[in-house]
């Protein structure tokens, strides 16, 4: 049991011994030139986007109407355009929609049509097309198909949410995944 | 002692000879090292003089050197003290950056030490700052990458940009050749733009403000490539910095 002891002890003097001798024997450090400065600065930033400007295009081919809308701003914009039927016997009104266009929005009771993207500025919507049938026998007289567009900022649209913008009325939101 | 260590089995007695072994070998190393350095030769004839050499860089803006302040930061976009916001298409100052233009800022750096070259480095940082009563903060939600730095024309003659370093928010530029003392780089960044992004984003920049940090960094010419290792954990020669590599630049 002495010996044993003996031993362990001399073992670990020994290994603390090298352990040490080790770290003394690691080698030199070294250490560079090295400088550096550092510099900082902020100026004010007021930007407030112009809000979005948009016209309508209506082209007439024979009886029916051809419309579109043009980006006449710098911002992009959400479009929608609202055409009135003139409420006269004899005088059916239907539409031919390119896609993009839809009347699938919430709360649209006044029958609107929706562009379901972003209008860039200077681009312009694909058409929309007001087809209007007239029973002659019955309509002597002339009449007008009326056109209205509203537009507004397209900051709070996202592709693939349901939120189409802001409009005069509210929030408007595609009823259905397709957007037709 | 011996009579003791006879009598251990052959199992410790093999662990204490090799534990003896190392030490011997450790100590033998020991003492080899220190002997090279002795001195060979002493004469009293020579006097030898010792002088510290000091390497020092700073960050210039459209030409001037950026002095730093108590704290030793020096300061940028400084209205107080003459900096204009200048088109630089047009010339004109204006009071407001608008999206799109490009504003005159050049960055730069100058060695500034009286006696020795340096290779030196550019890390610019952008972001947007908010907040009331005089004490903006940078802002978390506003996105750095609608501030645009435009580099100078002849920037890939004499700057390396590193991809790896770069982000949304930083620019991280090295310049190329030796900068030798007492001289100044040629402009990494030339103008600040703001994108034309900004009028279709969400988030509301009609009052804020567009910060600018930026730091510059030197390292020795003789082993530039250890040191830049050792200082800045950058493998320079990744970038293409052969120069930094060579150990007879400078010369």
């Amino acid at each position: 049991m002495g010996k044993q002891s003996l031993a362990k002890r001399v073992a670990l003097t020994v290994s603390a011994a090298l352990v040490i001798s080790l770290g003394v024997a690691a080698g030199t450090a070294w250490a560079y030139y090295t400088d550096t400065t550092k510099a900082a600065g902020m100026i004010q930033f007021k930007y407030n986007p112009n809000p979005p400007e948009t016209e309508v295009n209506e082209t007439p081919d024979g009886a029916n109407k051809v419309i579109s809308v043009t980006n006449t701003g710098d911002v992009d914009a959400m479009v929608r355009v609202k055409v009135f039927d003139p409420q006269i016997d004899g005088v059916e009104l239907t539409f031919e929609a390119a896609p993009g266009w839809t009347q699938a929005v919430s709360d649209n009771d006044e029958g609107w049509w929706y562009y379901t993207e972003p209008v860039a500025p200077k681009a312009s919507t694909p058409a929309l097309k007001a087809l209007v049938t007239v029973d002659t026998e019955k309509v002597a007289h002339g009449f007008d198909v009326a056109v209205v567009q509203q537009c507004t900022s397209a900051r709070a649209f996202e592709a693939g949410q349901p939120l189409l913008g802001t409009f005069a009325d509210g929030e408007k939101y595609l009823t259905a995944q397709d957007g037709e | 002692m011996l009579k003791t260590l006879k009598t251990l089995d052959l199992q410790t007695r093999i662990m204490l000879i090799a534990l003896s072994a190392g030490l011997v070998v450790c100590l033998v190393m020991m003492t080899v090292s220190p002997a090279r350095s002795a001195l060979v030769f002493q004469s009293d004839d020579y006097v030898a003089e010792i002088q510290q050499t000091h390497i020092g860089v700073t960050l210039t803006e459209n030409g001037v050197d950026v002095d730093p302040d108590a704290k030793g930061v020096g300061k940028l976009l400084d209205q107080d003290a003459g900096w204009q916001i200048v088109n630089a298409s047009t010339g004109a100052v204006e009071e407001f950056m608008a999206p799109g233009q490009v504003y005159r800022e050049f960055l730069s750096v100058k060695n500034v030490s009286a006696d020795m070259d340096e290779y030196v480095r550019l890390t610019v940082r952008k972001y947007w700052a908010a907040g009331e009563n005089g004490e903006p903060q940078k802002s978390a939600t506003l996105d750095p990458a609608l501030i645009e730095l435009v580099l100078d024309d002849e920037f890939d003659e004499n700057w390396v940009r590193s991809d790896a370093e770069c982000t949304d928010e930083r620019e991280v530029y090295y310049y190329r050749p030796v900068l030798e003392k007492n001289t100044a780089a040629a402009p990494a960044v030339a103008g600040i733009r703001v994108s034309d992004a900004i009028k279709n984003v969400k988030q509301d920049y009609s009052n804020c403000y567009l910060a600018l940090s930026a730091q510059v960094d030197s390292v020795q010419v003789n082993n530039a490539a250890a040191a830049a290792k050792s200082a800045w954990g950058v493998d320079v020669q990744a970038l293409g910095l052969d120069q930094w590599s060579d150990e007879t630049a400078g010369e």
